[in-house]
């Protein structure tokens, strides 16, 4: 019987040794793609795009906001898919990748909370409020620092995996409540600028530069995790014969 | 950036909203770089510790 490349693709991604191998392929070219968008973004947002004529110059933080916060909504959103597919089938990849996720969510976590308290001083007149906005994207922060906290606390790594994959998983109802809370509440945060199905309130000469960063940092968070992730399965299989291998040949295909 | 407001006699203007966009980039970068080299630092630790306890378990293993 044929076997389906795609689901051939996904079980030899499932051996260490794979994933090792593979990811360790990956990573310049996601660090490349990062630098060269990251570089072309920040110019454009930086020194091209116009003085907003409302806010002046202190708009210029939405390059590094606005991309920080979706990919603070998206990592939690894809640490949670992952803690799913470790809990259904427990494919150990998913929880590696799961678990290497969390710090670098509750990066984009804070640099969203700081750089937003920073645009907030000179837009509203304080560094924060406790609106829904802000206050929902707070506690996106705490599940964040949950799930570290709780990997830390349980020892044997496969059983730590699932308690977090379960918490993971509760706390994806704080997404919905982040995206919609400008709507749902009468919020001091502006609501969504960028409409993906309509007509965005922004114009197309800053748009493209803050899109143009939302992609950098996704090649950003692609390049740390492989790296976070070779260094997790290194360490729980440090006495495993693969990794002996694929240090002392580390191009070969295994 | 552009430069806004009067100029302040003897100096060039300054625009005050830079504070904040220097100090929301210098946070961004920052963190970045943390999260960045986390992961270089501890793979070379970690790659040194596998590599010795390999070479150590083969050598046993020729020893015995």
């Amino acid at each position: 019987m044929k076997k389906n490349p795609i689901m051939l693709f996904i079980h030899k991604t499932g051996s260490p040794a794979y994933f090792y191998w593979l990811s360790g392929k990956f990573i310049p070219w996601l660090w490349a793609a990062f630098f060269v968008l990251a570089a072309w973004g920040l110019y454009q947002g930086l020194f091209v795009a116009p003085t907003d004529y409302l806010q002046g110059e202190s708009y210029r933080i939405i390059y590094i906001h606005v991309a920080s916060a979706w990919m603070s909504m998206m990592i939690y959103g894809i640490m949670a898919a992952m803690g799913f597919i470790a809990l259904v089938w427990h494919v150990r990849i998913s929880e590696i990748l799961m678990i290497c996720s969390a710090p670098i969510g509750a990066a984009f976590t804070v640099i969203a909370l700081a750089t937003g308290s920073l645009w907030g001083k000179p837009t509203w007149g304080t560094y924060w409020v406790w609106d829904a906005r802000l206050t929902s994207e707070l506690v996106l922060l705490f599940l964040y620092l949950g799930v570290l906290g709780l990997h830390a606390a349980i020892e044997e790594p496969r059983k730590a995996a699932r308690s977090v994959a379960l918490l993971a998983i509760v706390g994806i109802v704080n997404l919905p409540i982040i995206h919609y809370s400008v709507n749902w509440w009468n919020t001091l945060h502006q609501g969504s600028t960028v409409n993906l199905a309509g007509e965005s309130t922004i114009d197309i000469s800053m748009l493209v530069p803050m899109l143009v960063m939302a992609i950098a940092t996704k090649f950003f968070y692609g390049a740390v995790l492989l790296s976070r992730a070779r260094v997790l399965l290194l360490t729980q299989d440090i006495k495993k014969q693969w990794a002996g291998k694929a240090l002392q040949n580390p191009g070969v295909h295994p | 950036m552009g430069r806004q407001g009067p100029a302040k006699s003897g100096g060039a203007p300054m625009n005050p909203h830079l504070p904040f966009i220097i100090g929301a980039y210098s946070i961004f970068v920052v963190i970045l770089t943390y999260c960045a080299l986390v992961p270089v630092v501890r793979g070379r630790k970690i790659r040194d510790q596998v590599s010795r306890y390999h070479k150590n378990r083969s050598q046993h293993d020729t020893d015995t």
